[in-house]
């Protein structure tokens, strides 16, 4: 049985030089060959990548000017039609780009936890993250062709979402009471037929958060959850906002 | 948007890591072609993608190629990145050490040949210890790779840091290929076990 087993034990052993790109190319070819029929490779494989991605770990910053030419670049690749543009030519982008962000755009639903769409914000130990969300807020904002979505409760709880056109959306959760720290504030898409969708998780004391919103729900919902967040909000749900 | 039955919560602390979630967020802007998620990637992870290649190219010219064709990647084609894989800074590096390596082992490098020819010698000391000792900020890091057998962290820094591959580590220590494969791969699970020993987090991917 060892015989048998014999050839896969080679490719085996040479899964840690695989992830560190040290194998030749026929040994490349071969190892990725047996990636396809082996998910426990393949997650091995994955896991060296991330011991290696510690060890890569350094500090510095990218040399200044680079971003510039990166976006300029951008821009010839993949231009923005303008908002005007827009409202008359059909969106001219791959339909197997699009079919993809549906699919993740499930896949991120799914991993509700995994997707506190809180990210950034929350996270203290990044001001300059918290800061160019809030700067890419407060444009969102004072741009018209975006939509504005006021939420209110009964009793005057608020909090304010902006969606751009392409999905991208923001939702300001710092006029939000603070809940206890067993509590977090969980954000819904309401579909006008069927359940509420989870966009994430916003922790106990929302900041600014992003988030991708897909199709065209009705109404962006505010519930109180335990800190796993929940499958469907739990009532009652009062903080409400329609998108008109 | 009208899953009538969505799946059950995930409810691993690790996967709620809210800096990774917030990453796979920006992915998915970055698919709707929103460039202001690229350059917030780009201010989280360019200085690390620019410091390997950087590493491993000694032409500062030819690493900031690479960083641009890393991130110019992942704009045009976004879903090759899969979330459940691993983050998307240990995606960003593997693409960067791929292609630097890509680019030392090129035939038509000339130049680059040259200089890796020249830290070859340059490397006979090379120790992965050095590479993270003064960063400060990896300490636990740091902690992991001195618990590694000096063996062990020797040829990973060769193959890693080095760009070559087993072979050549095999060759410039005068070992058996065999063991030097097997060193790689023992090293790296090593150092993920002792990495997850002292609190590093998103290790876990994969698990089942």
């Amino acid at each position: 049985m060892s015989d048998i087993r014999r050839p896969f034990d080679d490719i085996e052993e040479l899964l840690g030089a695989y992830a560190l790109d040290a194998v030749d190319p026929d040994e490349r070819r071969q190892v990725e060959a047996y990636l396809e029929t082996s998910p426990r490779a393949r997650a091995e494989v994955d896991q060296h990548r991330e011991v290696a991605a510690l060890l890569a770990f350094g500090g510095g910053d990218a040399p200044a000017g680079l971003w510039d030419r990166i976006a300029g670049s951008l821009e010839e690749r993949a231009p923005e039609p303008g908002p005007e543009l827009a409202k008359v030519l059909p969106i001219k982008r791959s339909d197997k780009r699009r079919w993809w962000l549906g699919a993740l755009a499930v896949a991120a639903v799914a991993a509700i936890v995994a997707l506190s769409v809180g990210l950034v914000a929350s996270n203290n130990e990044k001001p300059s993250q918290s800061e160019a969300i809030a700067s890419a807020f407060d444009s969102a904002k004072a741009n018209t062709a975006n939509k504005t979505v006021q939420m209110t409760a009964p009793d005057g709880r608020t909090a304010t979402a902006v969606i751009e056109p392409s999905g991208v959306a923001y939702l300001d959760g710092r006029t939000l009471p603070a809940l206890p720290t067993d509590k977090v504030y969980q954000l819904w898409a309401v579909p006008s037929q069927g359940a509420p969708v989870s966009l994430g998780l916003l922790g106990s004391r929302p900041d600014i958060s992003v988030f991708g919103l897909g199709g065209q729900p009705a109404a962006l919902a505010l519930s109180i959850e335990a800190p796993s967040g929940a499958v469907a909000p739990t009532p009652p749900v009062e903080i409400v906002g329609p998108i008109t | 948007m009208s899953d009538p039955d969505p799946p059950p919560l995930r409810t691993d602390p690790v996967a709620s890591n809210p800096a990774e979630a917030s990453d796979a967020v920006l992915v998915v802007a970055i698919a709707r072609y929103h460039q202001e998620a690229l350059a917030e990637i780009y201010r989280r992870h360019a200085g690390a993608v620019f410091g390997l290649a950087r590493r491993l190219l000694s032409d500062r010219t030819l690493a900031e190629e690479v960083v641009q064709e890393v991130f110019l990647r992942l704009w045009n084609e976004p879903e090759r990145y899969d979330p459940a894989r691993g983050t998307l800074r240990s995606y960003l590096l593997a693409q960067t050490h791929g292609r630097a390596v890509d680019l030392l082992r090129s035939e038509g490098a000339r130049r680059a040949r040259e200089e890796r020819e020249a830290r070859a010698t340059a490397t006979a000391g090379y120790d992965v210890e050095h590479e993270v000792w003064d960063l400060a900020t990896a300490d636990q890091v740091r902690q992991a790779i001195e618990r590694l057998p000096a063996a062990e962290r020797q040829c990973i820094a060769l193959a890693y840091f080095g760009g070559h591959t087993y072979r050549e580590v095999a060759a410039q220590l005068a070992e058996p290929e065999g063991t030097v494969k097997s060193r790689i791969r023992a090293g790296l699970r090593r150092l993920r076990q002792e990495l997850m020993a002292v609190g590093i987090t998103g290790l876990s991917v994969g698990e089942a």
